[in-house]
Parts: C-alpha cells; sequence; structure tokens
C-alpha cells in the first residue's frame, strides 16, 4: 500500500528572472513500513521535497496524496489536524520546546490534538530511546544526543502514518549519530512506522529499503 | 486547553524577569489612575456632605414678612397649606425662629431657637440623648453638634470649646441631659429666663438648636407680657394677629430636578428663598473639571504601562519564533496558538490589575486619609480618597482588556506565520 503518492510536483521559488527551482516534476512513491532515504548535495531540494511531503510547505504545481488524502487542497486548519495526526517529524536541531520537560515535549502532539496521552504507550517509547530518567530534565540539560532521542520519542507518539526526518544526525559526532540512528530505524521497525530519512552519510543511506537520490530538484534514479 | 495554560504559565515563569518588569508596568499604571480617580471621588464626597451637613438640597427655606401690612407675605397655618398645594411640593414645615441668650456655667452664647413641627422634628437624626418633649410646658432643646462652638466667656474672653479634633469637640459639647439659663428676645431686653433642659444632639454638623414648635408656642404664649408675646409682630393697632405668625417655613421638594421650578414659583408669590442646589451646581461643576485631570493624569500612565505590554508581547513573539514553528509543524491550531498568546498578556494585564488594586487600597488608606489628612489638619476619619466597588472591577477588566489589546497583533502575528519559515529562523 502507497502511504505517500507525489505527482508532478513542481516548487518554484521567487519570480521571473529570481525564479529558483525547488523541485521539477517529482513523481515518488512511498510504501507501507518502507524505510526511504533521501540523498542529494545541498541545495537539490531535499527539505523542500520533505516539507511538502510533512504538510509544512506546499508545492506551487502537482498532486501530494498522503493516506488517501490529497493535501495540496486542505485549509491551514485541516493541514494542523493533518500534520498532528500524521506526521511525525525529526529536525537536525531538534526543536524543542525548551521551558517543557522532556516528558511535557514527548506528550506535546497528543496535547495539541486533545487527547489524553496513553501512558503505557508513551512509557514504551521513553524506555525504548532510554529517556525514563529524564523525565522532568529539561532540554537544556541534556546532551545532542539525548535530545534528539527527545525529538525522536516526540515523533513517535502520536503513532503517525509518516515520520519525516531531516538529517537527524546532522548535529551529532558519528558515535552519537550512529546511536541515534539505530535507536530511530529500531523503533520505527518495532513500531511498524514508515520512515522517510534525509542524510548525508552514504552508510546510513545504505541501510535503507530504498535510496532515492535529487539532483537540481530532480529525481536522478 | 490545559497545555495552554501550562505552557503560558511556564512561559511567564521562565522568563521571571521580563514578566515582573511587564506586571510592574500595569501596576503604576494602575495605581496612578485608580489613586487619582480615587481622590477625586473622596473629594467629592467630603464637599458633598459639607453641602448636605448644612441642609438638605431639596428644602427649601423661605421667610415671610414680618411687619407691615402684608399679611399676604405672612406666613401661617393656613398659608402653609396653601403652599403645599404648590406642583413638586411634599410638605411644608412652618417654623418659629426666636432669638435667645443662653448661659451655662461661666459660658453665654447669643443663638436663635428654632422651633419645628414634630413631623420636620422626625426627619432630624440625633447622636446622643432623644428627641425634645411633644408636650409640657417648658420647651427642651435638640442641639447641633457644634451648638456649643459660639459660646465663651464674656469676661475672661475664653471660649467653651477650645480644641480642633472633631471628636473631641463632640464629646465636649454633648450636653444630653444638662439644663441651660435662656432668656428669650433678648433685643427687648427681657430679663426673666428659665432653666430649659438638652434633650440631645443632632447628628449634623451644625450649630442649630431646636426645639417642639407646639410647646414653644404655648411656653411664649405664657409668657406673654401686657397681652404681648414674645416674638410675634403686631399689626396697626399695635396688638399681636390673631393667628400665629411663623419667621420662617421649610418647603420639601419631592426631587432634585423640581427643586429650581419650586423656587420660581415661591419667589413670584413674594418670598425670599435659600436653597444649597445652586452652591451644589457650582462645586460639581468645579469637581468634574478636578477629575477630569486628575483622570487623564492616570490614563496617561496607563497608556504607557499598555505600550509596556505590548513591546514585552512583541519581543516575546520575536524570541519564540522558533517555538511557535515548532508548535505549528507538530499541528498546532492558528487559533490555539492566537489564543495562547492572548492568554498571556491577558494574565499579565490582569496580575498588573491586580497587584496595583491591593497597593492603591494600601496607598490611599495610609498614604491619604491618614497621613494626608494629618498633615492638612484635616478632621480624623476624613476619606479624601475613596475607592468604590464599581472603581475596583472597573480597573481590573479594563487592564485585562489592554493587555489583551496590546498582546493582540503581535499574537495575530505569530499565528499567521508559515511554520517551515518560523522554524528557520
Amino acid at each position: 500500500m502507497d502511504i505517500v503518492k507525489m505527482e508532478n510536483v513542481t516548487k518554484v521559488y521567487g519570480e521571473n528572472e529570481t525564479r529558483v527551482w525547488g523541485l521539477h516534476n517529482v513523481d515518488l512513491t512511498v510504501k507501507q513500513g518502507e524505510t526511504l532515504a533521501i540523498v542529494g548535495a545541498s541545495g537539490s531540494g531535499k527539505s523542500t521535497l520533505l516539507h511538502i511531503m510533512g504538510g509544512v510547505d506546499t508545492p506551487t504545481s502537482g498532486k501530494v496524496v498522503v493516506d488517501d488524502k490529497d493535501i495540496t487542497k486542505l485549509t491551514d486548519e485541516q493541514m494542523s489536524v493533518f500534520r498532528r495526526r500524521k506526521i511525525g517529524f525529526v529536525f537536525q536541531a531538534y526543536h524543542l520546546i525548551p521551558v517543557l520537560s522532556v516528558e511535557e515535549n514527548i506528550t506535546m502532539p497528543i496535547l495539541l490534538d486533545h487527547r489524553k496521552p496513553d501512558k503505557e504507550y508513551i512509557e514504551h517509547i521513553m524506555e525504548m530511546l532510554g529517556l525514563q530518567d529524564r523525565r522532568k530534565h529539561l532540554p537544556n540539560q541534556l546532551s545532542g544526543g539525548q535530545q534528539q532521542r527527545v525529538a525522536i520519542a516526540r515523533a513517535l507518539a502520536n503513532r503517525p502514518s509518516l515520520i519525516l526526518a531531516d538529517e537527524p544526525t546532522g548535529a551529532l559526532d558519528s558515535k552519537n549519530g550512529n546511536e541515534v540512528i539505530t535507536l530511530l530505524q529500531n523503533s520505527v521497525k518495532q513500531l511498524n512506522q514508515t520512515l522517510v530519512l534525509i542524510t548525508h552519510n552514504i552508510d546510513l543511506a545504505r541501510e535503507a529499503d530504498r535510496i532515492v537520490k535529487l539532483v537540481d530538484g530532480e529525481i536522478a534514479e | 486547553m490545559t497545555w495552554i495554560w501550562h505552557l503560558c504559565l511556564t512561559n511567564m515563569k521562565q522568563r521571571g524577569v521580563r514578566t515582573f518588569l511587564t506586571i510592574l508596568g500595569v501596576v503604576i499604571g494602575v495605581i496612578s489612575i485608580v489613586s487619582l480617580l480615587a481622590i477625586g471621588i473622596g473629594v467629592k464626597n467630603e464637599l458633598l456632605s459639607v453641602v448636605e451637613s448644612t441642609g438638605s438640597i431639596t428644602e427649601v427655606r423661605i421667610s415671610g414678612v414680618n411687619e407691615g401690612k402684608r399679611k399676604d407675605k405672612m406666613i401661617t397655618d393656613r398659608r402653609a397649606v396653601d403652599l403645599e398645594k404648590i406642583e413638586y411640593v411634599k410638605a411644608v414645615y412652618p417654623q418659629t425662629e426666636i432669638f435667645a441668650k443662653m448661659d451655662y456655667k461661666n459660658f453665654t452664647g447669643y443663638t436663635v431657637i428654632t422651633g419645628i413641627p414634630k413631623a420636620y422634628m422626625d426627619e432630624i437624626e440625633i447622636e446622643k440623648g432623644e428627641k425634645p418633649v411633644e408636650n409640657g410646658i417648658k420647651p427642651e432643646l435638640l442641639v447641633g453638634n457644634h451648638a456649643m462652638d459660639i459660646f465663651f466667656n464674656e469676661s475672661t474672653g475664653a471660649g467653651f470649646i477650645e480644641t480642633d479634633d472633631d471628636e473631641e469637640n463632640k464629646e465636649v459639647s454633648d450636653l444630653t441631659g444638662e439644663d441651660m439659663m435662656v432668656q428669650f428676645n433678648m433685643e427687648e431686653d427681657n430679663e426673666k429666663g428659665s432653666r430649659l433642659k438638652i434633650s440631645g444632639m443632632t447628628k449634623d454638623n451644625t450649630y442649630n438648636m431646636y426645639c417642639n414648635l407646639d410647646v414653644l408656642k404655648k411656653y411664649l404664649k405664657q409668657n406673654a407680657e401686657d397681652g404681648k408675646i414674645p416674638g410675634q409682630p403686631v399689626n396697626a393697632n399695635n396688638e399681636n394677629y390673631n393667628e400665629w405668625i411663623y419667621d420662617s417655613a421649610i418647603v420639601k421638594v419631592d426631587d432634585v430636578e423640581h427643586v429650581e421650578k419650586v423656587i420660581k414659583r415661591l419667589q413670584d408669590m413674594g418670598f425670599q428663598t435659600e436653597n444649597n442646589k445652586e452652591l451644589l451646581d457650582s462645586m460639581q461643576r468645579e469637581i468634574k473639571v478636578v477629575q477630569f485631570l486628575l483622570g487623564g493624569i492616570g490614563m496617561i500612565a496607563l497608556i504607557v504601562a499598555v505600550i509596556g505590554i505590548g513591546n514585552t508581547m512583541t519581543t516575546s513573539v520575536y524570541d519564540r519564533i522558533n517555538e511557535i514553528g515548532i508548535l505549528k509543524v507538530l499541528g498546532c491550531d492558528p487559533d490555539e496558538l492566537l489564543y495562547l498568546f492572548l492568554l498571556e498578556s491577558g494574565i499579565l494585564g490582569g496580575l498588573g490589575g491586580l497587584i496595583g488594586i491591593i497597593i492603591s487600597y494600601g496607598m490611599t488608606e495610609i498614604g491619604v486619609n491618614k497621613l494626608a489628612v494629618k498633615l492638612l489638619n484635616m478632621p480624623k476619619g476624613t476619606e479624601l480618597a475613596v475607592i468604590p466597588l464599581w472603581l475596583a472591577v472597573f480597573a481590573f477588566f479594563f487592564a485585562v482588556i489592554l493587555g489583551v489589546l496590546a498582546g493582540f497583533f503581535p499574537a495575530k502575528w505569530a499565528a499567521k506565520l508559515k511554520p517551515i519559515e518560523a522554524v528557520r529562523k
């Protein structure tokens, strides 16, 4: 089953002479339970592709269907609901909320959806990512690797259809990076999640089920 | 909704210094406007109570003509009944005013004793003792609580009251139950005096001395000399008229609004009128100007505070663009994000308002009503500043609403940010 189906997706920045192609007629599908690695040089459109897939950016033209829903037709409010229910994001810069504790950061997407967190499930995720002893800590009391683990836990908290990770190890040294990526991949497998991952690390990419390479906004198989 | 409250309160706690400074700004604004308005209200109340203590504003005092042949302008019982028929007039209380020389121990006072009907006596509030007797052969006196101010020792010149303190004055003046030597109509050198009992003291701050009209009339008739009653006018034949001639009357009007019309009518009839409304009107005009000025200064302070909240909210939004972006990426509803920021600025305004009101109460009570009143040598208990409940409630909601308004534009801007742009910043 295809969880993501992108057809003819184009993203253009600026107008006329200052026109820049972010993405150019991209067609891409992602299957349920699959791990897809996106590689490419800086400025090749990797992040743009990921953001459009996750509904935080909109394409200039083309169709994006996620979980059988064409997200290019959604209003701002509907898009918010879509993001909090279907998508889990992991960013290079962690992007945790600085004033909230580890546990509060992890449960935030559930609270934003006006639901009560499933305690057992949250415990399970924290255990899986080795965060039980850090639940009351604030993000600035954690190391980079620990912060990224919190971000991963947060992305998993809502049991989303799709996890999107934008260079999750980019800000970490190789030891911490490997540890985090192993945890991410293990968690995704254990919970039967779909993962789309941007990375510069070719070793990491090889562990994925499939690799897509972007060159100047176009897919080069 | 709980996460909004949680995030809002945590944010305010974590950014404590800025929260404190913003609240301080609102507190100062609220204190200035509330205490300035409170002084305006207090001063107004004090002035009004002064006016009211010298006579109700719905009362018009008319004086009759007691000499010559203008019998139509004399006030008699029949005339009083006629006057009562004038539109808007509630009641007419004719009264007899008689000069008297009074002696108490070594002190003497020259004053006027006013005989008033029972119905009017019933309206007077007393502080000590009781109302004068309604029948009997000798009148009893009800004295104003400043009546003794005019008593002095004729040989040494010392006054009976030697204090500036209102409470002390009242205590010394309270002669309830004591007797006083009274000589009526001293201009005729009437040496015949009699002992009259003081039955009580009024609540009003006046020099007045009252007694029951019927008792006074009976008493004066008994003390007539050569068939002439003290204080009563005589006709061309040098005889008293065959009905009682009053010196004045109190005309009670049903409403302040109608006082002017009734005064006009009475003047047209040839009576001289006295009333406090005109004095009150001019006083109120002046008070309004003062209140407007005071309120204006306070308003400026509050506006400065509002700009402060607006400034805090704007920097708060800029500082937290990244956080806003994260919330948006995680799928936060734009309306809820707006609510989050409005809640924060509303709480800042509300807390500032609440603290400001509490401090204002303390400042006006201690700083104005105790300290300033003492420094200005005003009677104890003078309330120069009053914060009515409505002012406190108004100030609170005003602070909340201004807070929310000050936070509105930054909040609106935050809610509209594109998630990915916000995260990148």
